[in-house]
């Protein structure tokens, strides 16, 4: 029995070793004991690939009552900026690639965490789609939970190759970059990619009653719910309309009317017809003009819009 | 307490390790202890519904051994079968009896109870009832030792999801000594890493298609729709079958012997053979204790006896999986089909003669694989009306799809855009099946000596890059998120 | 009077039958763990043609209770002299 639990142990020792070095570099923060791999290593090359654990982790560490949820549309915004502008702290939980059911995942995660003030949600027809119903917010909960799962996590497992690599030669690395030219990434994305996520639409019925629980959650605890629709470019808000899916877009802004307050600023107006505001299709050059909208009721290209019923 | 949980993979080594060391005597009460304290993790509720049933039944057993009458035995039937029925079919049979009042006059309504089952109550009550009626048609001795009896029905590898075992096959294994043996640990071990592995890596991650497509079937396409409810298939399959492996495994590891509960299912080539290789120790529990009395009883009615017997056992299975219609009408399908199976078997037989074997195996097996794809359609779906429109959707979508390919000449990117709105990330469905492919071809070429014996015996330089792929992939490639649970606990 | 050997190759056919199994040979001591196929299923099968084949008719309990092809004989041998 000695010689078989020796080989069990034998065994064994890689994946302690494995183990060992993703304690050791930590690339999500998730362990907290150890800091030989910068956070702003990590911040580079680890969240990226797993935004809501990133993220997650962070505001486990230091709640705020006021949030932003959504999509890359709106991870952009600086909550220094708002805080500038409103003198309130902000943290930003919008993951580049978040989708509804991560968005209200994450609502009721924060909700745990503490009361909140403010809730901003960024979305758009892209995410306003039954497809997309990516969800990456349980796993990541399950990782802050349980230390094995989170070192056993192939991403995490990749993550800190990753931040190793990059704090070992101090190169930078470089993910989701488009190797292609400006010109050419805009017309993937108007003609390939916008045609691929609305190739196939459906209603996320689901998705939106899960909306209004939030929404009635909100009410009830006075928490300002806000929507924004972030802008993106006519051309593409045009692509749209001519894929046939414009009466969706109408459907859906009516949906969100009905929530809480809405910015919308998808819409044709001087913004949004102008190419150097955006640095591709679907999202701004910066954050500016959405905090001056939003957070400074400009309401020079944004819009409310009122309940129906 | 479950076979994947952290709690499991903790405790059962450091059980082991005493089990295995401790004097011969002490080791049954051991098991029995350990199988307790193993069940009362799931809640107290869950033990002592567990001692009741075992009161019963070792009461029973000894009353009727001294004195075998009928009334005895079926006041031990109804006693055993009362918990299970209350609490399994209460709702059920309000529910009826309300939409039955509706269709009449106004609706009661009806108090619901939403019982929560005790785990492993389907399985441990079959297990008694089964040596009730062994020992009143004296195929088995009652048991004298209430411990050693407690232990057949709590032994803890089998209690959560069976294999439904016979007491004539564990009981005469509870009192002979335990100890370590390095090729029967070793061997238990590898069965339960080919379990993990099924469980985690490829019935988990299939788990994420079929949730996310059943819960919405409208949105997708004939081939969509098609592939799923064969990942479904498979999914239902390596998860019990995983979960099986476990059990036979780690009962393995401790020095007992339980049945196999799967051969191959889906490489049957009739309803019947399917039958005798899916879920084989509950499906010879119905045949046992279900068709032959039934059949037996009726046999002046010749072949009728058979089928009124096969109907009837595949009713009870049906019924069995949980009080839904789905179930019941999938016990029934299953019935009529065995039941054809039987009636034909002669002409079957002629035409065997006439046409090629590989063609007649070929053609056998895939009527079986297709009918049992339909029937677990309806295994699945919340309801008849939900099967139909599944399987209309499926077999009317195909048209269109095949338009679509040929179209665009069968390109890669036109298939991958019939199957682009799976909710699955595409390595993750190629990884499920590429996989699937690969196992049931080492289940193919490992018929006559399972795989992993072949394996044992290899050179160690093959033998562990293949247990550290296993493994690996059970750690880093196994489902992470929290809440999956073995399918058949739930029944 | 038949006796059990009699009976025994008698029974041949019908198991082979049943079994679908064209080489099967027959012993006393043969039980349903010994012979592959012979299941609860098959063992119904073989009990309606033993008893069309003999004309008789086994109690249910003797049914249920055949330990192997000898009890099987024994039966017969009882039940049809």
């Amino acid at each position: 029995m000695r010689r078989f639990i020796l080989r069990i142990l034998i065994f064994s020792v890689p994946f302690l070793v494995l183990g060992t070095f993703v304690a050791a570099v930590d690339p999500f923060d998730c362990l907290g004991i150890s800091t030989l791999v910068a956070d702003s290593v990590k911040r580079e090359s680890a969240m990226p690939l797993h935004n809501p654990l990133w993220k997650l982790q962070k505001y486990k560490n230091k709640p705020v009552s006021r949030i932003i949820l959504g999509d890359s549309s709106v991870a952009l915004l600086n909550t220094d900026e708002i805080r500038g502008a409103t003198g309130h702290q902000y943290f930003n939980f919008a993951y580049g690639g978040g989708t509804l059911p991560e968005a209200v995942d994450t609502y009721w995660f924060a909700k745990s965490k503490g009361r909140l003030d403010a809730v901003y949600i960024g979305i758009g027809l892209i995410n306003f789609n039954a497809y997309q119903n990516l969800n990456r917010v349980p796993e990541a909960e399950a990782m802050l939970s349980n230390p094995l799962k989170y070192l056993t996590n192939r991403i995490v497992v990749g993550a800190a190759f990753l931040s190793a690599y990059s704090a070992w030669t101090h190169h930078k690395v470089a993910i989701g970059v488009p190797n292609v030219s400006h010109e050419a990434f805009w017309r993937q994305q108007i003609d390939e990619s916008l045609s691929q996520l609305l190739h196939e639409y459906q209603y996320p019925a689901e998705s939106a009653r899960k909306l209004q629980e939030v929404a009635a959650d909100c009410r009830r605890n006075a928490t300002h719910l806000v929507i924004v629709i972030p802008p993106t470019h006519m051309e593409l808000q045009s692509k749209i309309v001519a894929l046939g899916r414009g009466a969706d877009v109408d459907r859906f802004k009516e949906f969100v009317a009905n929530l809480g307050t809405v910015y919308d600023m998808d819409y044709s107006n001087d913004f949004t017809k102008g190419r150097g505001n955006f640095s591709d299709p679907f999202h701004t050059m910066t954050d500016e003009v959405m905090v001056a909208e939003v957070w400074g009721n400009r309401q020079q290209y944004s819009r409310h819009l009122a309940p129906r019923n | 307490m479950l076979f994947d949980s952290l709690t499991f993979l903790i405790a059962f080594p450091v059980f082991t390790v005493v089990f295995l060391n401790a004097p011969a005597w002490i080791q049954p009460r051991l098991m029995l202890l350990g199988s307790l304290v193993a069940c009362a993790t799931f809640g107290w509720v869950s033990l002592v519904w567990l001692i009741l049933v075992t009161l019963i039944g070792f009461h029973f057993g000894r009353s009727i051994e001294s004195a075998a009458s009928t009334q005895r035995l079926w006041a031990a039937i109804l006693l055993l079968l009362a918990p299970l029925l209350l609490l399994k079919y209460t709702d059920f049979v309000i529910d009826a009896i309300d939409s039955a009042l509706a269709y009449f006059a106004t609706p009661l309504i009806r108090p619901r109870f939403n019982f929560s089952l005790p785990v492993g109550i389907s399985f441990y009550t079959f297990v008694v009832l089964g040596y009730v009626i062994d020992v009143h048609v004296s195929r088995t001795r009652a048991e004298r030792s209430i411990a050693n009896f407690a232990l057949f029905t709590a032994f803890y590898p089998k209690l959560v999801a069976g294999p439904v075992e016979r007491q004539a096959d564990f009981s005469p294994q509870i009192d002979t000594p335990k100890r370590f043996d390095y090729a029967r640990v070793t061997d238990g071990m590898r069965i339960i890493g080919s379990g993990l592995f099924k469980k985690l890596v490829v019935a988990d991650r299939l788990s994420v298609v079929v949730n996310g497509v059943y819960a919405n079937p409208d949105a997708y396409g004939g081939t969509a729709l098609i592939l799923t409810s064969l990942c479904y298939m498979f999914q239902l399959y390596y998860d019990f079958c995983g979960y099986s492996e476990i059990a036979v495994g780690s009962a393995k590891v401790l020095g007992y012997d339980l049945i196999w509960n799967f051969n191959r299912p889906y490489a049957a080539r009739s309803i019947s053979d399917y039958w005798r290789r899916w879920h084989i120790s509950l499906t010879s529990w119905f045949f046992e204790y279900v068709f032959a009395p039934v059949s037996a009883l009726l046999r002046r009615r010749r072949r009728m006896a058979v089928i009124c017997g096969l109907l009837a056992t595949f009713l009870v299975s049906g019924l069995w999986h949980g009080a839904r219609w789905t179930f019941i009408c999938y016990g029934l399908v299953h019935g009529i089909a065995i039941s054809i199976d039987y009636l034909t078997a002669r002409p079957r037989k002629r035409f065997r003669r006439w046409i090629p074997a590989p063609l007649y195996a070929s053609l056998a097996w895939a009527i079986t694989f297709a009918f049992v794809a339909c029937a677990d359609v309806l295994f699945r779906s919340d309801s008849i009306m939900a099967t139909r429109a599944y399987l209309y959707r499926a077999i009317t979508g195909l048209a269109p799809d095949l338009r679509f390919l040929t179209q665009h000449h069968f390109s890669a990117a036109s298939m991958k855009a019939l199957i682009a709105g799976l909710p699955i990330p595409k390595m993750d469905l190629v990884l499920a099946l590429g996989t699937i492919v690969v196992i049931e071809l080492a289940g193919y070429w490992g018929r006559e000596r399972p795989f992993r014996q072949i394996l044992a015996i290899q050179p160690l330089w093959i033998r562990w890059p293949a247990y550290y792929l296993v493994a690996g992939a059970i750690v880093y490639l196994g489902s992470q998120n929290a809440a999956t649970m073995f399918i058949y606990m739930k029944y | 009077m038949k006796s059990a050997a009699q009976i025994l190759t008698e029974l041949t056919p019908i198991f082979r039958d049943a079994l679908d199994d064209k080489q099967l040979v027959l012993s006393p001591d043969m039980s349903a763990r010994s012979i592959e196929g012979w299941d609860s299923f098959t063992h119904t099968q073989l009990i309606l043609a033993i008893e069309e084949h003999y004309r008789i008719h086994f109690r249910l309990k003797e049914v249920m209770n055949f330990k192997n092809v000898g009890d099987m004989c024994s039966a017969i041998l009882r039940l049809a002299p």
